[in-house]
């Protein structure tokens, strides 16, 4: 189980936009997406709620550029939470990210990730579709 | 452009709570800033994001524009029950431009982001976003 947002770019699905570029505007696109994944985790960091400071050290980052997909993902994984790691439990600590990014009945949601995802996905769409377009220019 | 997300949020508030078929699934107020202080079923209005100048047509016409989520906390006493407020709340937004005070929304659609129990009781709730697009009015 994870909880977390990613931005995936597969070559398929702009292949007709690539088809015939050069591996220079594939590399753009390629950077593009891991730099966002990078600004995301930063603001999803600053934004984290802390209190012993466990979920925002768990905190992870991933990039992935096989088989012409890149993927840059930000979140929680669950089988980073092992026991005896939580500095106020030392149990194995359950995987309690989501019920602080959603909330409870009782407790309101303190999103990081989400906020972050929302605030960089404008950017890279921008950033994305200039490449595209700089990539026919040229043809 | 000016924020929009107040104007937004006050619009969200009426056009859920105006619903007949959606308010007589919820309990008291049955529509919530943050945190519920109800009982179970309603709706909690939660956190909210905005950009200025977002580039997705906000700004078409040579007028700024801004894009923004209000997240949207669909709480019942059983899944099926937060699903069902979901799908009301679905159909009462989901390409239903809002009319606001000062700037003109030019897109509002809901997805379902995600669903998970309560911790705290027996509760579920299904995460939905609400993704609108506006830009000053004429």
């Amino acid at each position: 189980m994870r909880v977390g947002f990613r931005f995936q770019v597969r070559r398929a699905e702009i292949a007709a936009a690539f088809a015939r570029k050069s591996e220079a505007a594939q590399q753009e696109v390629a950077e593009i997406i891991q730099q966002s994944g990078l600004r995301m985790h930063a603001m999803a960091g600053e934004l984290c709620a802390e209190d012993t400071g466990y979920m925002k050290s768990h905190l992870g980052l991933a990039y992935s550029a096989d088989g012409g997909t890149y993927q840059s993902e930000v979140g929680w994984t669950e089988a980073d939470f092992v026991a005896g790691t939580h500095p106020r439990t030392k149990a194995h600590p359950p995987f309690y990210p989501p019920f602080v990014e959603f909330g409870t009945s009782r407790n309101a949601a303190q999103p990081a990730v989400t906020p972050a995802f929302e605030a960089e996905a404008p950017r890279v769409r921008t950033e994305i579709a200039a490449a595209l377009a700089r990539a026919m220019a040229t043809e | 452009m000016s924020t929009a997300t107040w104007p937004v949020l006050v619009a969200l508030e009426e056009a859920l709570t105006d619903d007949a078929t959606l308010m007589g699934l919820l309990a008291g107020e049955g529509v919530y800033a943050r945190v519920a202080a109800g009982a179970l079923p309603y709706v909690v209005m939660g956190s909210s994001t905005e950009q200025d100048g977002a580039p997705a047509g906000a700004g078409a016409f040579g007028r700024e524009g801004n894009e923004g989520t209000e997240t949207l906390h669909c709480w019942g006493r059983t899944i099926a029950e937060a699903k069902a407020i979901y799908a009301e709340v679905h159909r009462i937004l989901h390409n239903q431009p809002l009319t606001l005070t000062g700037p003109e929304m030019l897109t509002g659609a809901v997805s379902y982001l995600t669903d998970q129990p309560d911790t705290e009781s027996e509760a579920w709730q299904v995460v939905a976003r609400y993704r609108w697009l506006a830009r000053e009015s004429a």
